[in-house]
């Protein structure tokens, strides 16, 4: 056995070393953690704002870039707020909807859904969702604990280091004074993209793209178990759920040959549930709405325009709804339908 | 080891071969003396030095090399 | 397992633990049990082939040994005449000679069909083509299994030297396998030799608080080295490398010689953190580098540069090329028909070419590293040759060899010169390469800003606060390594560090560590689909 006076000296001169390695580094991270250097940290905004909001807006980066409380507000007189986040994992929209549900009068929730939400796996997609989550909680005890629930020990050196990486930008922005306030304070948690990409599909393209990819058709039970768990929380409150698909990219809803089976699957639910669910890709007058030209930042997120005239869109279908009128009519019946309408747009038929 | 002295002084007559013992780990001859002097050697002494005596201990001093030749010469 | 990764630190400490807790006995069946995970993880379908190089070094050294026992043996029994010993000698000799060579072709033979296959077909194909004639297909595509440069020459030294009667076989399976397969060694080397590391290897080793805080301030200080210089450094040295037409002489001089410091940062730190780590259980592993840039020739270079890659060329192929028969025989010819000098020189530059020839290709299957490690062979065969007319020049000119002043010259001259030596393979061909230094030396001189000595900021995609600070690390930590190598000359630095007080010697060691994790590059932020925002 070695000297124990050796040993106990290597250790404890060790231990002083790591010590030191991580008050340094403590104190980077807890930078990150108090201060605002990425778009998605709006902890604070919601804790000041607590106790204000009666409609919640729940999603993944398609609800974040999509839907503006701000016009919801205007058009129905509802204090909202748009809790979603990007690559939010099923998991993390729950646990933040509790948390707000919680603090908050809420009798809606428009719960947005799209090709992926339940198809995705969190073990193959990666930490990103989470980290991102990681940013958004309240206190260190919920941030301990989130660590060790959310991710896989593998992730953990990955997200160490990324939180080393966030933390180091925050510490020079906030050197350089460079800080700004969350815009959510004033979109009430939506982030908006500004600039479109022109996603026109010309007859060309259509014709080389047409049905040619399928997105995931089968729901991720953990998934499912998740959804199932947010509805039921949302039922015994007696909350209006309102299932909501965000308008995609013509190319993309041209492209996936097999959307309507996923879309099924929330109609299903809905109809079980005896909530609501409109999918805006069959909304008739589409292409008008929502131009290829300027609406869309890419295949799958909207811009600014796009995502205040969907607002309006949404607004209109609720108040509609809850007046009592069919608005069935403002849809197609089916994926098939709406498809032959894009299609005929775009040849110029 | 008089003629080994004439073959040292040879390639580098500036050494004091008499008290010189760090000659390769000194680096005071480098790598293309110790061939010549190796190829004088075997020629002189009519030996043949496998390079498994191609150590630093063989070559350090005069001593060394004139043990390690008699060490060969016993050999054959 | 990378070595700068997070696993391996956590196999390192397991390690370190394990290794310190059994019976001393037992230590190197440790490492064997590390060295054979590290292996698999690393490099599972390749195990076979370390596996074949140490059996057949193994069972191919003992049967060379027992030759050599048993005709010992039957010497000492006596009863046999002088030819009768002679012939028996001979016939065990060739014997022993043909195991060596048998075990020798096929551990080499795998060796250079996966590191050389391409290579040769390439060439074949285009003799090929020369005639008219169809190549064969070159589309396969093989796993280069992990270390086999290094182990392979490692273990063919150990054989050699078995059939040298330099060391006796050995004859533990466990240990011959450790030998080959020591993880610490296997990817970058050093390359030992059997009589010296079979000693740290398989010797008992007390935990000693020395060894351990010199080890562990070594490892953190080839961590630094190499993830806050080398790294930092290495993206814009390729985009220069790969766009060298696009930018001013100044930026491709100064490149290159930012080359020369990160790939010495590199490797150098690659070595301090493998011999480090071994300091930390009690073994002492060969030194790869010996402050190489303050070299005065090119020569002493390469005796201070992959020090034990130049120790096993000249040990195994340059002292027996150079003292072979037929060599003396050719020198013997010179020096009676040219003169005493070339008599000396000519069987030393024949060895000298075919040890830089086989060191050029031993670094890459291309023309481009023959070509350099001719350009190195002829820099040393000239230098060879024009000793004694130097020695008249400086003379002549009254130079005075101790004076600090020519000491520099010669230094920065090799500093020079075995930059653009160095920098031709890396560019891409020969011929890219030496485009390049053309590019460097021929184009007009346009001297605008800053920028245009270093466009390292504008060349990758950072924020304006990343630039200013990778910028400033690499300008500290080339002075720091500069001052360090300057210090190294009398003794080690940490000899230095350690007469600090113990809060000092704490702080400074987590202020590096700190800076480390908090500067480096850990592959982090690719993949990152809002990373933009």
């Amino acid at each position: 056995m070695p000297s124990s006076k050796q040993v106990r000296k290597a250790i404890g001169m060790s231990l002083a070393v790591l010590l030191c390695v991580l008050i340094v580094l403590s104190g980077e991270v807890h930078l990150y953690f108090t201060h605002t250097a990425y778009y998605y940290q709006d902890a604070e905004v919601r804790r000041s704002m607590a106790g204000s909001f009666d409609t919640l807006i729940c999603g993944a980066s398609q609800g974040y870039e999509g839907i503006m409380p701000t016009v919801l507000d205007e058009e129905l007189g509802t204090s909202s707020y748009n809790i979603s986040c990007s690559m939010m994992t099923m998991q993390g929209r729950y646990d933040l909807l509790q948390k707000e549900l919680s603090r908050n009068p809420v009798d809606t929730v428009i719960f947005e859904v799209s090709y992926n939400t339940i198809t995705r796996n969190r073990k193959e997609e990666g930490p990103e969702g989470d980290i991102y989550q990681l940013g958004r909680l309240d206190s260190y005890a919920e941030r301990i604990s989130f660590f060790f629930s959310s991710f896989y020990p593998s992730e953990y050196g990955d997200v160490l280091l990324d939180l080393v990486d966030r933390s180091k930008r925050s510490w020079h922005l906030m050197k350089n004074g460079a800080i700004e306030e969350p815009v959510q304070w004033e979109t009430k948690g939506y982030v908006p993209n500004e600039i479109p990409t022109d996603m026109t599909l010309t007859v060309e393209k259509l014709d080389t793209i047409y049905h040619t990819s399928s997105v995931r058709e089968t729901p991720d039970p953990e998934n499912v178990e998740i959804f199932h768990q947010m509805m039921e929380l949302m039922q015994e409150r007696g909350i209006r759920v309102i299932l909501v698909a965000t308008p995609l990219s013509e190319e993309f809803l041209l492209t996936q040959s097999n959307l309507p089976s996923i879309m099924d699957w929330y109609r299903q639910q809905a109809d079980s549930y005896g909530c609501e669910f409109y999918d805006f890709n069959l909304q008739k007058d589409y292409t008008s709405l929502y131009p290829a030209e300027t609406a869309f930042l890419n295949t799958t997120h909207l811009v600014e325009s796009g995502a205040e005239t969907f607002s309006r869109q949404l607004a209109r279908v609720i108040r509609m709804a809850e007046a009592g009128e069919d608005v069935s009519g403002l849809f197609y019946g089916s994926y098939a339908e709406a498809e032959e309408h894009m299609i005929a747009q775009i040849r110029g038929e | 080891m008089d003629e080994l002295m004439e073959i040292l002084n040879e390639i580098n007559p500036d050494i004091d071969y008499e008290t010189e013992d760090n000659l390769i780990d000194g680096k005071v001859l480098d790598s293309f003396s110790i061939v010549s002097l190796v190829s004088e050697i075997s020629e002189v002494f009519d030996i043949d030095i496998s390079p498994r005596y191609l150590v630093p201990e063989n070559f350090n001093s005069a001593k060394a090399m004139w043990e390690m030749i008699q060490t060969i010469q016993e050999e054959e | 397992m990378a070595l700068t990764s997070f696993w391996f630190l956590v196999f390192v400490l397991g390690l370190l633990i394990l290794y310190y807790l059994v019976p001393k006995k037992m230590q190197w069946w440790i490492l064997l049990a590390g060295s054979m995970v590290f292996y698999l993880c690393a490099d599972v379908r390749s195990i076979l082939f370390i596996l074949i190089t140490a059996t057949s070094v193994y069972f191919g050294a003992r049967l060379m040994q027992k030759i050599s026992d048993d005709q010992k043996a039957r010497f000492t029994e006596g009863g046999l005449s002088r030819e009768e010993k002679s012939t028996l000698k001979e016939r065990n000799n060739r014997q022993r000679k043909a195991i060596m060579i048998c075990v020798l072709l096929l551990n080499v033979g795998i060796l250079c069909a996966f590191k050389y296959l391409h290579f040769a077909l390439e060439q074949f194909n285009r003799v090929a083509a020369l005639f008219g004639g169809q190549g064969i297909a070159d589309t396969f595509q093989w796993v280069i299994p992990l270390g086999i440069s290094f182990y392979t020459f490692q273990s063919v030294g150990y054989l050699v030297d078995v059939y040298w009667k330099k060391i006796d076989a050995e004859k533990n399976y466990g240990k011959m396998l450790l030998f080959v397969s020591f993880f610490p060694q296997i990817t970058q080397g050093p390359i030992s030799d059997f009589a010296q590391l079979s000693g740290e290897l398989f010797g008992e080793h007390t935990f000693s608080y020395h060894n351990y805080a010199w080890g562990a301030q070594r490892m953190i200080w080839g961590f630094a080295k190499k993830i806050l210089l080398a790294d930092m450094l290495a993206p814009y040295i390729s985009e220069v490398f790969q766009y060298y037409y696009y930018y001013t002489t100044f930026t491709l001089v100064i490149c290159g010689f930012f080359y020369s410091v990160q790939i010495y940062a590199d490797f150098s730190g690659y070595m301090d953190i493998v011999c480090g780590l071994c300091q930390m259980l009690g073994i002492r592993l060969s030194e790869n580098f010996e402050r190489p840039y303050f070299s005065k020739s090119v020569a002493e270079y390469w005796r201070r540069w992959h020090i034990t890659l130049g120790a096993w060329f000249k040990t195994y192929i340059y002292y027996p090329i150079a003292v072979s028969k037929w060599n003396k025989k050719l020198g013997k010819l010179a020096r009676t028909k040219i003169s005493k000098r070339a008599g000396m020189n000519l069987p030393a530059t024949v060895a000298l070419v075919a040890v830089w020839l086989t060191t050029g290709l031993w670094h890459g299957a291309s023309w481009g590293y023959i070509a350099w490690g001719g350009v190195n062979g002829m820099f040393i065969i000239v230098s060879l040759w024009l000793e004694p007319f130097y020695e008249t020049c400086k003379k002549k000119l009254r130079i005075n060899e101790s004076a600090w002043l020519w000491r520099a010259f010669q230094t920065l001259r090799t500093f020079a010169l075995v930059t653009v030596i160095k920098v031709l393979p890396e560019v891409g061909t020969l011929r890219q390469g030496l485009e390049y230094w053309k590019c460097a030396f021929t184009r007009p001189v346009i001297l605008r800003n800053f920028v245009d000595y270093f466009p390292y900021p504008n060349l990758l995609d950072m924020e304006s606060f990343q630039k200013a600070e990778t910028l400033g690390i690499i300008a500290v930590g080339t002075i720091l390594l500069f001052v360090v190598d300057l210090l190294q000359r009398k003794k080690p630095v940490r000899e230095y560090f350690n007469k600090l007080p113990g809060i000092v010697r704490v702080v400074l060691m987590a202020s590096l560590i700190a800076a480390i994790i908090l500067f480096g590059n850990f592959g982090q932020g690719g993949g990152f689909m809002y990373a933009q925002f």
